[in-house]
């Protein structure tokens, strides 16, 4: 294997790469990443088995070729090199050559032959669309997923098509975020349920050039990219009836400026009990009450704030950072929230939404003990 | 000023009287003072640690003594059943001459002095009273550790003037308080570190206080046997003395080069105590990490329903525990006994839960698992552990289970209301 290269286009499609480097692994052959050489392209490639990233770029081939080579090394070295002409080879024994204007540097590395192989992606149902949108779809929603490793299902986004709609959905069981998209292209009849790792889709979300087309096979998903291929393992789950739980009959509603809101709750929560971050909410026609007290620590704080409100009057409690985190993902000036009772979810919604999208988080209360 | 009227006062001081006077200076001024203490190295050089020890004198003794005022002055020991194998958790100061000792099955014990009275067991009075103690003793020290039911330490560093400039003298005012009061006797130890104190409140049993001042601890500890010191078990006692050291004296002056070689860290470590230094700092607090019941039969059983009875009413007792700390558990597991003392321990992890008919289920299951021979069942036990902090969030998956967690909160409100046992689960009546 031999091949010339601009450090710039190497840097590029190594950082393309290495985030899906596992820092810890049983397989130790897991750190490096695979070089292949032919064609003229160097295509580059790692996994840690879940998920898989391959990207191609041209290069100057003078003998084809492959090898692994350990990622840290590699990507410090030519992270650290300036823009100029990186000539790679490797030999016999697997060692790694780089040779270069400032020096020459050899990485030992390994055959490829034990290197996993691509998924293969017997594909029954592919989707396209515009990457920012994806992008924008994955950073609304993935905030909202599980960490507990007990219901997998959780820890993934649910990839949906129904009714014509394209949805994104996470949740943890306290909060959930869904976004609809109205705009893209898909071979799919009827419907279309897959959970994807939550690992994959942030790697996703930062390509936000031209359009993403999905593959979804029978246990894998490939993201193509324009100049990167992104497989993921399907988390085998059934996905919990989130629509049963989204309320359709809330009929309190709340008017208020996101920013407002926002840097009430961050004033008041201050004053709440540090493990229960809990917050009331007084709701009223004359305007919203936000209050918090620390029964252990004595400190209380309140705040009125001026809103619209629609509906009898209500007293609930929230977990002021679930209710932070759902308003931060808010980008209009208003955010409308409505309620139903204070054990019921309440759903939080852009006080308008954007042209072929539909954005909506639900937070669950805390119960109030009085 | 305040505190000189305190101390003037006449000798006959009820708690209030105490509490009053000195609450809220103490409780100010000492914590202003162990802050500045645990920060400035400096006031080290000032201040000699004054820890002190405190025990209540047969402690469970004394308080069937209060529950039973006719048991004063008799030969009494609090101790299971001997049919049912019990065995002696305390003994009165009336029997110990006959070499009758807690952890002694009661069998023998009646045997050793026959005529001893044995008197059940009222854990929950001995905790109540304990609680009252700590509550009183409290307001002379917030830094205070509860090292068992019936023994304390607390941290008067520095205490000296506020106390009167005499700690003994305000030692034994606390402790004829303490009697008066509560009726029960107890001992003080003051020194340097909790060690010594400790040691030093042994010696001032049954109703005394001795204090061992500043840099006469090795002096105090010199003639003392190895086996006063906390950490020498039977079997190092034993190997001590077949290298001739009987002494504290004798070990701290041994060679610690032999010493660590013959008895590793440990030895050195002993060593460190019987020259009379110590940890002074006071654990004040201690994270429960673990809540677990366990039962030994009257007489071996198989008996399925039985087992299953019991297990039953254990899972109540933890998994209210359980909720009144607001906690939830992630790891269930099980004990299990034979008749020839082979143990087998199960243990599962499960989704959070605090919900005692989850809990019960599941430890029917490891009980089924664990119980792999065809012998009889001595002991059952099981318990609960790695705690969540329950979170107050409903979740919207789980919300029958949430109106369920709630209805169990209601009936624990009710129960700790009126009667422990007004609301009961079905098969627990």
């Amino acid at each position: 294997m031999k091949f010339t290269v601009s450090q710039a286009e190497l840097s590029k499609a190594l950082a393309r790469v290495i985030n899906v480097v596992p820092t810890k692994t049983t397989l130790p052959v897991l750190g490096n990443i695979l070089l292949k050489v032919d064609d003229g392209a160097l295509t580059l490639t790692a996994t840690d088995l879940d998920v898989s990233v391959t990207t191609k770029i041209a290069v100057d081939v003078k003998k084809g070729g492959s090898l692994t080579v350990p990622s840290k090394p590699l990507n410090d070295l030519v992270k650290n090199l300036p823009n100029i002409p990186l000539e790679i080879s490797a030999d016999p024994q697997f060692k790694l050559l780089v040779t270069c204007d400032k020096g020459d540097y050899r990485i030992s590395g390994e055959s490829d032959d034990d290197y996993p192989a691509l998924p293969i992606i017997d594909q029954k149902a592919s989707v396209k669309i515009d990457a920012k949108m994806l992008s924008r779809m994955i950073g609304k929603t993935t905030f909202a997923v599980s960490t507990d490793t007990l219901r997998p299902a959780l820890t993934g986004v649910l990839f949906q098509i129904v009714d014509k709609e394209f949805r994104l959905v996470a949740t943890d069981g306290h909060r959930l975020a869904k976004m609809i998209c109205r705009s893209f292209e898909s071979n799919v009849k009827e419907k279309l349920n897959v959970v994807v790792p939550t690992k994959a889709l942030t790697e996703v979300a930062k390509e936000t050039r031209d359009t993403i087309s999905v593959q979804v096979g029978q246990n894998h998903v490939r993201f193509d990219m324009t100049d990167a291929q992104l497989y993921s393992r399907i988390l085998d789950e059934t996905y919990p009836d989130y629509e049963r739980v989204i309320p359709s009959n809330n009929d309190k509603k709340l008017t208020i400026e996101t920013q407002t809101l926002v840097d009430a709750f961050k004033r008041v929560s201050i004053f709440a009990n540090p493990i229960t971050h809990q917050v009331r909410l007084s709701l009223a026609k004359k305007g919203l009450t936000l209050s918090a007290e620390d029964m252990e620590g004595g400190s209380t704080g309140s705040e009125k704030l001026a809103a619209e409100y629609e509906g009898d009057d209500l007293q609930i409690g929230y977990n002021s950072q679930l209710v932070l985190a759902a308003l931060n993902h808010i980008d209009t000036k208003e955010t409308v929230i409505a309620f139903k009772s204070p054990t019921s979810a309440g759903v939080v919604t852009p006080a308008e939404q954007a042209d072929g999208e539909d954005h909506m988080m639900l937070v669950m209360p805390v119960r109030l003990n009085d | 000023m305040i505190f000189r009227a305190a101390l003037d006062m006449e000798s006959s001081r009820s708690v209030s009287d105490f509490q009053g006077f000195f609450h809220e200076k103490v409780i100010d001024y000492h914590k202003n003072l162990w802050y500045i203490y645990h920060n400035e190295k400096r006031i080290r050089s000032v201040t000699s640690n004054r820890i002190v020890h405190i025990d209540l004198t047969a402690f469970f003794v004394s308080v069937e003594r209060i529950l039973n005022p006719d048991l004063v002055g008799k030969p009494i020991m609090v101790a299971g059943p001997p049919e049912s194998r019990g065995v002696v958790t305390c003994a009165s100061y009336e029997i110990r001459p006959y070499g009758i000792h807690a952890g002694m099955p009661t069998a023998q014990a009646l045997r050793k002095c026959p005529i001893a009275i044995r008197v059940d067991s009222h854990f929950h009075s001995y905790a109540e009273y304990s609680k009252k103690v700590q509550d009183f003793l409290k307001s002379f020290a917030p830094v205070f550790e509860v090292a068992s039911v019936d023994e304390f330490y607390m941290d008067w560093t520095g205490c000296e003037r506020l106390f009167g400039g005499n700690l003994k003298r305000f030692a034994e005012d606390i402790q004829h308080t303490i009697l008066r009061e509560f009726g029960l006797p107890c001992a003080l130890g003051i020194a340097s570190n909790k060690s010594v104190a400790k040691i030093a409140c042994d010696h001032a049993k049954p109703y005394g206080v001795l204090e061992i001042h500043p840099g006469e601890e090795a002096e105090f500890l010199k003639p003392l046997g190895v086996e006063v010191i906390s950490g020498v078990g039977e079997v190092m006692e034993g190997q001590l003395h077949l290298r001739g050291i009987r002494t504290c004296g004798q070990l701290a002056a041994m060679d610690s080069e032999y010493l660590g070689r013959t008895f590793g860290k440990w030895g050195l470590h002993v060593q460190e105590r019987a020259k009379g230094r110590g940890s002074e700092h006071l654990t004040v607090e201690r994270e429960q990490k673990q809540i677990s019941k366990e039962e030994t039969f009257a007489s071996d059983t198989r008996d399925k329903a039985f087992l299953n009875a019991t297990l039953h009413s254990m899972t109540l007792n933890v998994s209210e525990q359980l909720r009144a700390m607001d906690l939830k558990a992630q790891c269930v597991h099980v004990k299990l006994r034979y008749s020839d003392w082979v143990t087998h321990t199960r243990q599962i992890t499960v989704p959070p839960t605090n919900d005692p008919a989850f809990i019960y289920q599941t430890a029917l299951k490891l009980l089924d698992k664990a119980d792999e021979r065809r012998v009889t069942i001595r002991l059952v036990g099981m318990g609960l552990s790695k705690f969540l902090e329950d979170c107050t969030t409903i979740n919207m998956f789980r919300q029958k289970e949430e109106r369920r967690e709630w209805l169990l909160k209601t009936i624990d409100k009710i129960n700790h209301r009126y009667d422990d046992t007004l609301v009961k689960v079905g098969c627990g009546v």
